[in-house]
């Protein structure tokens, strides 16, 4: 059972959490923070435990976007299909591109997903016949079964049980032969390769696997807000993305949750310093990386560790 | 049908020049300590926009030049000595956020003094374009291609002739070894990083007359100069140049023949070819891990 | 039956060729040692076996297979193990669970059955946790189970390295200088756990610079020389072999 008690907690944390929240401003925000978090448990499979780096995730989480607002308004398709259609169409987009791509190590690699994640921001913005352009384009609201996804408190919900699964998964693919070879990757490619890990075809597999988590939460952002424009799959949200797994904690997965729940809330706090966002980013990314380099939760349960 | 060529050609080696100084950048820094400062394109902002608030303040222009190449210079021995030292040994990927971090707190920087709007330099010696056989060359461009070009060759004299380049190219080969006979490393490090940033502003300073430049000028420009550097092999300076000068021409030919709502695409796809079939690049040297 | 057969092996790095024509065979079951002054190439035969760098010409057969060129992942797969010159420990990860990765091949690797933690997944996890504590206690370092492997000492951490190559069950060892950097105790004890391996079974390759140890338990000996081969035989013809005394200097009259 001891496995399950950091999952244990964080439904706790989920299910009163609401008692907190006065309006649907902080609906919103608690909302926001879930789809984030679940998008980071899945890039910090990749960044944190296998030790690659992607900095053009955001592309993938717009390509699921995408996909959904245009199946389900250009083409009437039910809102499950589109997104489970487009978690499809990443996968196998990510899988071609993974295998050569992961080949390449450190700023290689990071170049390369940048590349990929650039390429498909500007398809994206190009595309208006599409995708509706730079103006983006409208997503109708995620319906299954005759229930419509419509108010904060339903999505609030939902939102909670889709984290609490990708965090179950997450945490069942580290504890397994899977994550030690991967975790092995990150610690010694070579040493990995000699006990006989496929570590290129390793490496593509959580690639997938993350670019998928990615594309799904990016429908359901999509369906969540109503509305959907190529900024979701900018640099900067690669970045930002990036950033909550290298802050909350690098190889942990409630780690990835804390960060994503700091750099959601975060430009809620700073809206008064408006202009200074960038600086402050910047300033959080440098600091953290230098002084905190395993990231917020690592550093923190160390300490308490070695008081303890 | 030739001077519509010739026209693309101008414009390709003149972006190739600014290209080509990022890249040198780039292959300097990487020499020098195996990190990829993805803050590079910062400097080249930080130039450019640097010389427009000093000469809208009425500073004479070749002061300002100068001025704007010791503040970008001064910036880059800080993130060196802020950001990269105290990072210490840490892996390829921290490095690479570090440098990322510096670049948004840049441009964060840069948008809150300089604000967010375009402004441009004027032109060195004016604007009435050049007409060579029937294609239009802006005075600018030349300045670019010629200041780009002088400095390739003091770069080749420096690193070719004085001490202390020589002992950056030693500590490029190896660190080690170049500790052991007397070349401070950090020393190196530091001067690496002020040189890159240097090169950078005097690129964007250049640029700035044609280009346009503003706060969030350096992210495209790094990124591109990272790619020609990718092309031609990360660390060699001829490559640094070749790639700059190859990326410029392509990006131009293809704008013009092909479309130019994806003009800014090329660099990107260009990196994703490379990266695939020949990630050394041209000039790229070879290397074995020792196990 | 040899084992492993190595024929005309050769592999150059610009232009040092640091192993040349080199051919030789090891039977299964017996400790062979590959000994020669630093430089003679005796690592880099190590990684053209084991397939971190790949042979310019040559052949390399084991188990009767032609594995020329084959890469270290697919050697493994075939029952080739290694430890390193240069400790390559996972310091990211415990110390049973870099002796666990050891045991991969052995294990589903699948990426569902991970996901979903089925039963069966679940139930070779905990034996491979057993088997790898075991292994621990088989190499010495049985009071570190529960460690972390930055918190190991360097001599324990060399032997983690063999545990993790025995947890693949393998039918040849290569062990890249175990004992480098230990003291004679230690040595000793190093000695006793590669007889021990080789006493189950296992064939043992060994690169080392320790002398002592080396004719002590060696049933064959290579003597590499500028990526050559200068000798090969018993430990007792090759400690007489003039050229390979003048080769070492006089280092292995010594240890006679």
């Amino acid at each position: 059972m001891q496995r399950y008690r950091g999952l244990m907690v964080l439904a706790l944390i989920i299910a009163l959490l609401p008692l907190a929240l006065p309006n649907n401003y902080y609906y919103d925000v608690a909302i926001r923070i879930g789809l984030n978090a679940t998008v980071v448990v899945g890039l910090n499979l990749l960044i944190g435990y296998a030790g690659q780096i992607s900095l053009g995730h955001a592309g993938f989480f717009g390509l699921g976007g995408y996909a959904s607002a245009i199946l389900t308004t250009r083409y009437g398709w039910p809102p499950l299909a589109a997104m489970l259609t487009g978690m499809a169409a990443v996968g196998v987009i990510a899988f071609v591109v993974a295998r050569p791509i992961l080949r390449l190590r450190g700023h290689y690699l990071a170049m390369a997903t940048l590349g990929l994640g650039i390429i498909i921001f500007m398809v994206l913005g190009n595309e208006s016949s599409w995708t509706g352009g730079n103006d983006g384009m409208s997503v109708p609201p995620f319906a299954l079964l005759g229930v419509t996804l419509a108010s904060e408190r339903t999505w609030y919900w939902v939102t909670g049980a889709v984290l609490l699964a990708a965090i179950l998964l997450a945490n069942n693919i580290v504890d397994s032969p899977m994550g030690r070879a991967l975790r092995a990757v990150h610690g010694s490619e070579i040493a990995a390769q000699v006990a006989g890990v496929d570590t290129v075809r390793y490496k593509v597999r959580i690639f997938v696997v993350s670019a998928v988590f990615a594309s799904a939460v990016g429908s359901m952002m999509a369906h969540y807000v109503g509305f959907i424009t190529p900024q979701v799959s900018s640099f900067f949200h690669s970045i930002e993305l990036v950033t909550m797994v290298v802050v909350g904690g690098m190889a942990s997965t409630y780690g990835a949750v804390l960060g994503a729940a700091i750099l959601t809330t975060l430009p809620q706090l700073l809206s008064r310093f408006e202009g200074y966002e960038m600086i402050v980013f910047g300033l959080i990314l440098m600091l953290t990386v230098i002084f905190l380099p395993r990231g917020l939760l690592p550093t923190i349960a160390a300490r308490l560790r070695k008081a303890g | 049908m030739l001077s519509q060529t010739l026209q693309y050609l101008f414009s390709g080696l003149t972006n190739g020049a600014i290209y080509a100084l990022a890249a040198l950048g780039f292959s300097i820094i990487y020499n020098a300590s195996g990190v990829i400062n993805f803050a590079q394109g910062e400097f080249i902002m930080i130039g450019g926009v640097s010389a427009v608030m000093l000469t809208s303040a009425g500073v004479p222009m070749p002061l300002a030049i100068l001025l704007a190449v010791l503040i970008a210079a001064l910036v880059g021995l800080l993130l060196e000595k802020l950001a990269i030292e105290p990072a210490g040994n840490a892996e390829v990927v921290s490095l690479i956020i570090i440098t990322i971090g510096a670049s948004i707190f840049l441009q964060g920087l840069a948008q809150v003094i300089f604000g967010k709007g375009q402004k441009a330099l004027a032109p060195f010696t004016g604007d009435t374009p050049i007409m060579v056989a029937g294609a239009s060359l802006l005075p600018q461009s030349l300045w670019m291609m010629g200041t780009g070009a002088v400095i390739v060759l003091l770069l080749a004299w420096f690193f070719g002739r004085t001490r202390l380049g020589k002992a950056m190219l030693a500590t490029a080969h190896n660190r080690l070894a170049a500790r052991l006979v007397g070349i401070n490393t950090r020393h190196v490090l530091a001067v690496s990083f002020v040189l890159s940033a240097a090169l950078g502003a005097v690129a964007g300073v250049v640029s700035a007359p044609i280009t346009f430049t503003s706060y969030d000028v350096g992210i495209m420009l790094g990124l591109k100069g990272f790619v020609a550097a990718t092309l031609g092999g990360l660390g060699s300076g001829l490559g640094a140049v070749v790639g700059g000068l190859i990326l410029g021409l392509m990006e131009s030919l293809a704008a013009g023949y092909i479309s130019s709502a994806y003009k800014d695409a090329v660099p990107f796809v260009l990196i994703i070819l490379i990266l695939f079939f020949m990630p050394r690049g041209l000039f790229g040297a070879r290397v074995t891990e020792r196990v | 039956m040899a084992l492993l057969v190595v024929e005309a092996l050769s592999r150059s790095f610009g232009g040092v060729h640091a192993v040349q024509d080199l051919s030789f065979e090891i039977d299964s079951g017996i400790v062979y040692s590959i000994i020669g002054p630093n430089g003679a190439g005796k690592t880099t035969v190590f990684n053209l076996v084991t397939g971190l760098y790949q042979p310019s010409s040559g052949r390399v057969t084991f188990n009767g297979s032609d594995v020329t060129g084959m890469v270290p992942h697919e050697l493994a797969r075939r029952g080739v193990s290694r430890t390193f010159q240069n400790l390559q420990i996972c310091f990211n990860m415990s110390a049973a669970e870099n002796v666990m990765v050891g045991a991969h091949l052995r294990l589903d690797q699948r990426l569902l059955g991970a996901m979903f933690r089925l039963p069966s997944v679940a139930r070779r996890d905990a034996i491979c946790r057993d088997e790898a504590r075991e292994l621990m206690q088989f190499v010495g370092v049985g009071k570190y189970v529960n460690a972390a492997a930055d918190s190991m000492p360097y001599g324990a951490l060399k032997r983690l390295e063999i545990a993790r190559a025995l947890a693949a069950q393998p039918k040849l060892l290569l062990l890249d200088e175990p004992a480098a950097g230990l003291n004679p105790t230690e040595t000793r004890e190093i000695d006793a756990l590669i007889q021990k391996i080789a006493a189950s079974g296992v064939t043992v390759v060994l690169v080392e610079h320790d002398m002592k140890l080396v004719m002590n338990i060696s049933a064959r000996i290579l003597v590499l020389d500028y990526g050559r081969k200068l000798a090969e035989g018993t430990a007792q013809e090759v400690r007489a072999n003039p050229e390979v005394i003048a080769a070492y200097l006089g280092g292995v009259a010594e240890a006679a």
